[in-house]
């Protein structure tokens, strides 16, 4: 049985429960109190994960911390069609690591500024905005271009990835820390793309589109 | 800058508007939601439900519906209507309640918007920058910097070829128009820029270029960096004007205010009432009178073909009926009456008492039958139904599109409006045909249809039921098949009549069952604010000097309802006969 | 600015009890002012301006939150009973910032027609979305504003719920910046559950929601009971950050409301008449 150590409004734990729910996985929700408890700084918890964050996943014993991490197990375990983590394909799985490690960026400038907008975490909110600005241009010129010449996936090929997963919901959440997506419409597209693909599911603060 | 200056702007390619898309635009600081339905119109509203205030590009486009993600409230694609609120699903949203519409046109692969038009049909006829994108259309890129700065930077762009030839690079600018050429070694490159002032520190440039000497995907990435290069320099240059990326926006979006209809305008619309003359009436064929109605003075009308009018019978009831007029006729309206013999005698108060030179009060025009933009279609009318089918088909014979008029009567002598009707390139008559003979006439129509056709049917229930059913039977899609059903009986009648009487100048009119006082009132000229329409708000509060008021609505407290010295005319009336008003 | 006395002379939450451990000072603001505040080793709540004058505030501690004020405030302030009540669970469900004026925050509280369509499966779902009347009612004694019999269906009306029901909400204002929802309380149907809400505007754009459950439950946890309804203000979150303008228009012609906006028109009619001018939209 697959446990999910879980925040509702993380967007690192809404990659996995989105993911799983896409990939048919069934699994069991253990909440934690992110906030204002600090659950995840706790002596268990910590015993869990020493870096103390969000999410944890432990796959019957086998415990694995950082999203991006469990997204590629999850994938290379379950995902019968080998199509979201190419590991048989060397280029792809170079592009879709390197757009994972994209995605903690964006974890660290557009999920650092929502902290602080709506947990009042201290940190510099206008750099880390600056810095998810700057990110965002690059991924929006890499979604124009694969709109064109792919299927309008952040890495080749006509399927989406676990990339795709990565950098969903802090672009989907970044008004929430004070960045628009006005200046990236290619972004704005991929992300109709994403909320109509099978299984897809909301977190608060995300809402479906139209079919 | 002036803030709303006639020009057009781009404001995107024409292809950034996916299906099912709401773009996120700006112009001159005022935030867009730009969207297009699937039958192909484009839409640039203001960034703004009425509602609540809050952004379009949150909500969801359905294809034919622009829905807001707070409560749901469903906005057509065109005039922006609102059309359905859920949290009241049974009641027709106020006719005021709009989105802020901007003329939208999309031309030679780009979607321009003119924030200043505010009447989209002179829109249509201002002039449009004439251009001429080159082969290859460029990845549009936003510049954080002014568009003068912008601008100056694009002089540069050749800068960035090291095929360039020096020396050879020419630029002409023409207001938000650039155009460079340079001389390379393999030839002549040029490129057209166009520039979008989204506001006063962002810029939007739209490209194009020729191509010379790389197949498509190569260039456009070509461009892209030059022009990206480009944007860093611009915008890492050491002036007041250029910004970094950075945490707040420099400006907060503008905003226009919702603009509400009040008696003062000409705009006329579904809830106000209007008192015509007839000028003419005569028989148009067995049991069908035809009425033209002048207009007061000056008063000329918007409408599109299909719509019909609430007409006050002078026997005291409301029915409706629908408008003949062909395009350009919009002075005067025209309708046709049949004589119902099995009814409560509205239509028969209108045949026997009306007659030439009399005052007869319709409420302005409302449609729920019009014809789909641009495509043509197979229109078939039973008896009295020719009415708005005559007027879609004279509108799409001078569109030019092509259509097919299918006009089914008893007999020769009930076929109504011959003089109009033989103007008519499209039509085929059938008269006398038994319900078989009907049946096959209708399907040898249906099966003329191209794959676009609508097709349009109004008349006896029974004639509508079997276009329908041929329609599906033969694979049409029913979002294809429009129909528009006369209901002979109205809307409820269980308000009482009461008098009004306006204090400063003694005049008393009186308010009909069905018409609301407001409405009354600016019938009669009085000027009258009004909102929500609902008794919510309490933009309309009028003073009450004599009667006893009905209050309808939720916004006056208890001590102000009980003092009988106020009430709201969009939805209270009147408990005595008389109601006197401090007007 | 010169902030009107309807504002000023008025009572602030700055955090809930449970949030604060003794010894520690924290800053904020309130206004537009920025204050220090804490509980001194002792457990006394304290707080003063920051602006290098050190001029202490009014405090007063009260329904698990500790309130200061700016100004001289009148010795009312609001009754709330439920919390006197021995056996309820009070409990803070986590302060949350949002980029938005405060006046806003309360009148989504206060609104229900948005339920199936911000929280879907929750609180509402599609077909269920017409909202019934209500009475809206003046206390004018204490100038406070309630929406009586409402009603409304609910998949999911609290963590505990295991099938949808038809729930009875009644929603009080307060002040300008505080309201209260009462709903039935599941396992005791003849008593109601509260949430109180209660708004810092920190200054006229972005405030801090402070949420206080005042709830008859034996049996969820703490843990369980905040998560619920820190996903409801979640699924709000992005709707409220994304109102233009940001502050609350009270001209009734800017944005249009219906029938179901009663106690929402009402509500902008009373801070009009309270002269409330802080928080709201005036046009350049």
């Amino acid at each position: 049985m697959i446990t999910l150590y879980d925040y509702e409004l993380s967007g690192n734990c809404y990659k996995l429960r989105l993911f799983m729910n896409m990939l048919g996985l069934d699994y069991q929700k253990v909440g934690i109190e992110f906030f204002p408890g600090k659950e995840h700084k706790s002596d268990d918890f910590l015993a869990l994960n020493p870096l103390g964050q969000l999410p944890v996943l432990d796959d019957d014993g086998f415990v694995l911390r950082d999203a991006q991490a469990i997204l590629s197990y999850l994938a290379a375990r379950y995902d019968t069609s080998g199509h979201w983590y190419p590991t048989g394909n060397a280029q792809s799985l170079g592009e879709v690591n390197m757009w994972l490690a994209f995605a903690d960026g964006i974890t660290g400038t557009a999920s650092a500024a929502r902290l602080h907008d709506l947990l009042r975490y201290e940190l510099d909110a206008d750099k880390a905005r600056a810095g998810a600005h700057l990110l965002f241009r690059v991924l929006d010129e890499q979604l124009w271009f694969s709109e064109r010449e792919n299927a309008g996936w952040i890495c080749r090929g006509d399927h989406p990835t676990i990339a795709d997963i990565a950098c969903f919901p802090y672009v989907m959440l970044s008004d929430e820390g004070g960045i628009s997506l006005i200046d990236y419409p290619a972004l704005r597209r991929w992300t109709d793309r994403i909320k109509r693909l099978p299984g897809f599911i909301v977190m608060s603060g995300v809402f479906e589109t139209s079919l | 800058m002036n803030m709303l200056d006639q020009t057009w702007y781009p404001v995107a390619r024409a292809d950034e508007l996916t299906m099912r898309h709401v773009f996120q635009g700006q112009l001159h600081g005022v935030e867009l939601a730009l969207w297009r339905s699937d039958i192909g119109r484009v839409n640039a509203w203001e960034n703004r439900c009425p509602h609540r205030s809050v952004r379009f590009t949150l909500g969801v486009n359905t294809g034919e519906k622009l829905r807001c993600q707070y409560h749901g409230w469903q906005y057509r694609s065109g005039d922006g209507r609102c059309t359905l609120i859920p949290a009241m699903s049974e009641v027709a949203p106020p006719s005021s309640l709009c989105a802020r519409t901007f003329a939208a046109t999309q031309v030679n692969g780009f979607v321009w918007v003119n924030l200043a038009a505010e009447d989209k049909a002179s829109a249509e006829m201002t002039f449009l920058p004439s251009f001429e994108p080159l082969p290859l259309a460029l990845r549009s890129l936003t510049f954080n910097a002014s568009l003068d700065t912008v601008a100056a930077g694009l002089a540069r762009y050749a800068d960035g070829d090291r095929d360039a030839l020096s020396g050879t690079s020419q630029v002409q600018r023409n207001d938000v128009e650039i155009n460079l050429s340079w001389q390379t070694p393999s030839g002549e490159r040029q490129v057209r820029f166009w520039l979008q002032p989204a506001d006063e520190f962002k810029t939007i440039v739209h490209g194009s270029a020729n191509l010379l000497g790389m197949g498509e995907p190569e260039a456009l990435r070509w461009h892209n960096g030059l022009l990206t290069t480009l944007r860093r320099y611009v915008e890492s240059r050491e002036s007041p004007l250029a910004r970094l990326p950075s945490a707040k926006p420099a400006t907060s979006p503008r905003l226009i205010p919702i603009v509400q209809s009040t008696a003062q305008d000409s705009q006329l619309d579904g809830r106000t009432i209007i008192r015509t003359i007839v000028a003419e009436r005569w028989n148009t064929a067995e049991e069908i009178a035809g009425f033209k109605l002048a207009l007061p003075d000056g008063e000329h009308l918007d409408f599109e073909a299909g719509a019909h009018l609430d007409v006050h019978t002078p026997n005291g009831l409301v029915r409706q009926y629908s408008l003949v007029n062909a395009p350009d006729e919009r002075d005067h309206l025209v309708i046709g009456v049949k004589l119902e013999p099995a009814s409560r005698g509205g239509s028969r108060s209108l045949h026997e008492s009306l007659q030439v030179g009399d005052s007869l009060t319709v409420s302005a025009p409302k449609n729920h039958f019009r014809l789909v933009p641009d495509v043509g279609g197979v229109l078939i009318a039973g008896g009295i139904g020719i009415t708005p089918i005559l007027a879609m088909s004279t509108a799409l014979q001078h569109a030019g599109l092509p259509y097919a008029l299918h006009y089914f009567t008893r007999s020769k002598e009930h076929v109504a409006f011959t003089d109009r009707l033989a103007g008519l390139d499209g039509l085929k008559l059938h008269t006398g045909l038994a319900v078989d003979a009907t049946r096959d006439e209708v399907d040898r129509a249906l099966r003329e249809i191209g794959s676009d056709g609508h097709i349009y049917v109004c008349g006896p229930r029974p004639l509508i039921d079997l276009v329908c059913e041929r329609a599906s039977s033969i694979g049409i899609a029913s979002a294809h098949v429009h129909f528009e059903l006369f209901a002979n009986e109205v809307s409820h009648d269980t308000d009482q009549p009461f008098r009004v009487r306006l204090q400063a100048s003694g005049t008393e009119f009186v308010v009909p069952a069905g018409v609301s006082l407001a409405d009354a009132l600016k019938a009669h000229g009085i000027a009258v604010d009004t909102s929500c329409e609902q008794g919510v708000c309490g933009t309309c509060r009028i003073a009450v000097i004599d009667g006893d008021p009905e209050h309808r609505d939720v916004y006056l407290n208890e001590d102000e309802k009980q003092s009988r010295r106020c009430l709201m005319p969009c939805v209270s009336r009147s408990r005595s006969e008389l109601l006197v008003l401090d007007l | 600015m010169q902030i009107e006395a309807a504002v000023w002379n008025e009572w602030y939450p700055v955090a809930v009890v449970e949030d604060l451990k003794d010894g520690f000072q924290h800053r904020t603001s309130v206004l537009g002012y920025e204050i220090d505040y804490g509980r001194d080793a002792e457990g006394t709540f304290i707080a003063h301006l920051a602006d290098g004058s050190g001029k202490p505030c009014r405090t007063q501690t009260r329904y698990h939150t500790h309130w200061v004020s700016l100004g001289t405030p009148d010795d009312s302030f609001f009754e709330l009973p439920e919390f006197d009540e021995a056996d309820r669970r009070i409990l803070g469900s986590g302060s949350m910032k949002v980029h938005v004026s405060g006046l806003r925050v309360i009148e989504n509280f206060l609104d229900m027609a948005h339920f199936p369509y911000v929280h879907t499966g929750l609180l509402g779902e599609e077909p269920h979305t017409d909202v019934a009347p209500y009475r809206v009612e003046h206390d004018v004694k204490h100038d406070e504003i309630y929406a009586n019999g409402c009603k409304f269906y609910q998949p999911m009306a609290a963590a505990t719920a295991t099938n949808g029901i038809e729930a009875e909400y009644v929603y009080r204002v307060t002040r300008p910046f505080v309201s209260i929802l009462y709903k039935t309380s599941p396992p005791q149907p003849t008593r109601r559950d509260a949430i109180c809400l209660f708004v810092q505007p920190l200054d006229e754009e972005w405030c801090i929601a402070h949420v206080v459950l005042v709830y008859i439950d034996e049996t969820t946890s703490d843990r369980d009971l905040r998560l619920f309804q820190q996903n409801i203000f979640g699924q709000d979150l992005m709707i409220l950050t994304n109102h233009v303008p940001r502050t609350l228009p009270l001209d009734p012609k800017f944005e249009v409301p219906t029938r179901a906006d009663a106690m929402s028109a009402a509500y902008r009619r009373w801070l009009h008449d309270k002269g409330v001018v802080y928080g709201t939209y005036r046009a350049a």
